[in-house]
């Protein structure tokens, strides 16, 4: 099986030979060919991934694929947050915020755990210290609240702000 | 950012550690306030940060009004502390009861339930002869004097001592720290902060340092007890760790006329042992690996805090018997003068009892782990 490839195409028609071992690190992937049963000659539209991000799809299960399967999510193991970055996945994601966001939702949609995880951690980060100001702007995020509801809000948080 | 559907919003906040982030974060605009809200990131703060966890269904609140109400302002009790009673200390026990959202504050006391040796309370440390120790005579009874019981709601303590309710906390003096102050679990404690906690835990002294975590209960002139933190490490039985380090934990053990003194149980790494040894000195070693045990309760010899006794240099022996370890304890006179080491030998008869042979007392004793 290694090295057999499959076609994958991205939503703006480029069609990518990608490794399936490589491929199946997306759980979605994954399930199109094992319960859908593909054809493997047969091209897998992607139509929510535009080729540049799927390139950084692509770069980062290839650098990943013999990485140790993560433990199943459930109530014991969703405790613990690992927000270490190895330096290889900070190089990785020195990208603009557009395609950061973009790499979230593709590994959302792609199913990729791991990749998820290490692009949330990475915007986590950039959020950690910053007031919600700092934040606002960093991102360029419209402050909806009336100054009513800032009060209100103010005021809840009072067990934290204020201690 | 705000284009992001709302569940991978929450995974990104999910990612926040930090209850202070979480605020900034609720404060961005409506749709990161719901988020923040969201009650599956409380669940995993509750846990993380005070090591409480509840099913769902037992709590009638949510867990971020379990954050929020309940721990913010007393989690930081919440766990296991040391009394610095004079000689005896004490282990006191910081529970939440949620049924009725209170947390109670009980001191642990040991007592021997076995009839077999009523004899041995009798007996000093000093002529007790007796090497054939068996495991029989050592039958830890626990039991729970309630101190006191805060109501969360009312925010009144009850002191069942002086049996008067607190408007406030007038006893709960402070911790010292200018640090915003989540939880007091080993797991919440950056490593620095675990290891000044630690070091600080073994401070025996009347009155706290400036840097200490302690709480003080002061209910009239005569009765004020300060109580410090302990951090007990849990066993590790997987090959990556240490061998010693699994009799990480509390344990109990018998002090001959003592009675049963309460321990805590560490492998320490670069552990200095002492220079002095059966009276003969020698030059200072370093031990790479050594596991310490250290009185929560003590008594007018060797009192809390101190170190009772430590293996230190693992013993050849055939692969029938149990491990042994050559190490050191710690005796003294009334008033712990005249404090000194003199040689032992540590033998781990299984993960939850193991035996010290105090050579120069020709005595053996028994230490068995905590189980309540």
């Amino acid at each position: 099986m290694a090295g057999h490839k499959i076609k994958l195409q991205s939503n703006d028609g480029d069609i990518f030979d990608v490794e399936v071992e490589i491929a199946k690190l997306s759980i979605t992937i994954k399930t199109m060919l094992e319960d859908l049963s593909m054809n493997e000659e047969e091209i897998i539209p992607l139509p929510n991934i535009n080729s540049a991000i799927f390139k950084k799809v692509i770069q980062w299960t290839t650098h990943h694929k013999d990485d140790p399967p993560l433990p199943p999510e459930d109530d014991e193991n969703r405790e613990k947050n690992t927000n270490d970055i190895s330096s290889w996945d900070q190089e990785f994601l020195k990208v603009d915020q557009g395609t950061l966001f973009e790499l979230i939702l593709a590994a959302n949609y792609l199913d990729i755990k791991g990749l998820l995880d290490v692009t949330c951690t990475s915007v986590a980060n950039m959020i950690k210290g910053k007031t919600s100001e700092e934040i606002r702007q960093t991102f360029n995020i419209k402050n909806d609240f009336t100054p009513q509801e800032e009060e209100q809000i103010k005021k809840e948080n009072e067990w934290c702000e204020n201690k | 950012m705000d284009k992001l559907p709302y569940e991978l919003l929450f995974s990104i906040a999910s990612h926040l550690d930090s209850p202070k982030d979480l605020c900034s974060f609720s404060r961005i605009s409506s749709l990161f306030l719901s988020v923040s809200r969201d009650d599956r990131i409380w669940k995993r703060l509750c846990y993380q940060l005070y090591n409480i966890k509840f099913p769902l269904d037992e709590i009638e609140q949510s867990f971020y009004d379990l954050f929020t109400k309940i721990l913010v302002p007393y989690g930081r009790y919440l766990g296991y502390w040391k009394s610095n009673e004079k000689y005896y200390g004490g282990l006191i026990n910081i529970h939440l009861n949620i049924s009725d959202e209170t947390i109670i504050g009980e001191k642990i006391k040991v007592t021997n339930g076995s009839f077999d040796a009523p004899h041995f309370f009798f007996d000093d440390d000093d002529d007790d002869d007796d090497d054939e120790t068996d495991e029989s005579f050592l039958k830890p009874v626990y039991t729970k004097m309630k101190l006191f019981t805060i109501d969360c709601k009312s925010h009144q303590i009850f002191c069942h001592q002086c049996n008067t309710p607190h408007q406030e906390l007038p006893w709960i003096k402070n911790f010292d720290s200018n640090q915003q102050y989540f939880g007091l679990s080993q797991e919440a404690l950056p490593v620095n902060e675990r290891s000044s906690l630690i070091e600080h835990d073994h401070n025996s002294m009347d009155s706290p340092e400036g840097h200490d975590i302690y709480f003080t209960r002061h209910c009239s002139d005569n009765l004020s007890i300060v109580y410090h933190p302990l951090s007990i490490s849990q066993p590790r039985t997987d090959d990556n760790n240490h061998p010693l380090s699994r009799f990480h934990g509390l344990w109990v053990g018998s002090y001959g006329g003592h009675g049963l003194e309460l321990l805590y149980v560490e492998l320490c790494h670069d552990f200095t042992c002492p220079t002095t040894i059966d009276g003969t000195s020698k030059d200072a070693e370093i031990v790479p690996n050594a596991l310490v045990a250290r009185k929560i309760s003590g008594d007018p010899n060797v009192p809390h805090s101190k170190i009772s006794f430590a293996a230190t240099h693992a013993i050849e022996v055939d692969s029938n018997s149990p491990i042994c370890y050559a190490g050191i304890g710690q005796i003294a006179h009334t008033g712990y003068t005249d404090a000194q080491f003199i040689r032992t030998k540590i033998i781990l008869i299984s993960d939850n009892t193991l035996k010290v042979t105090w050579y120069a007392l020709h005595h053996t004793s028994l230490f068995k782990r905590c189980l309540f």
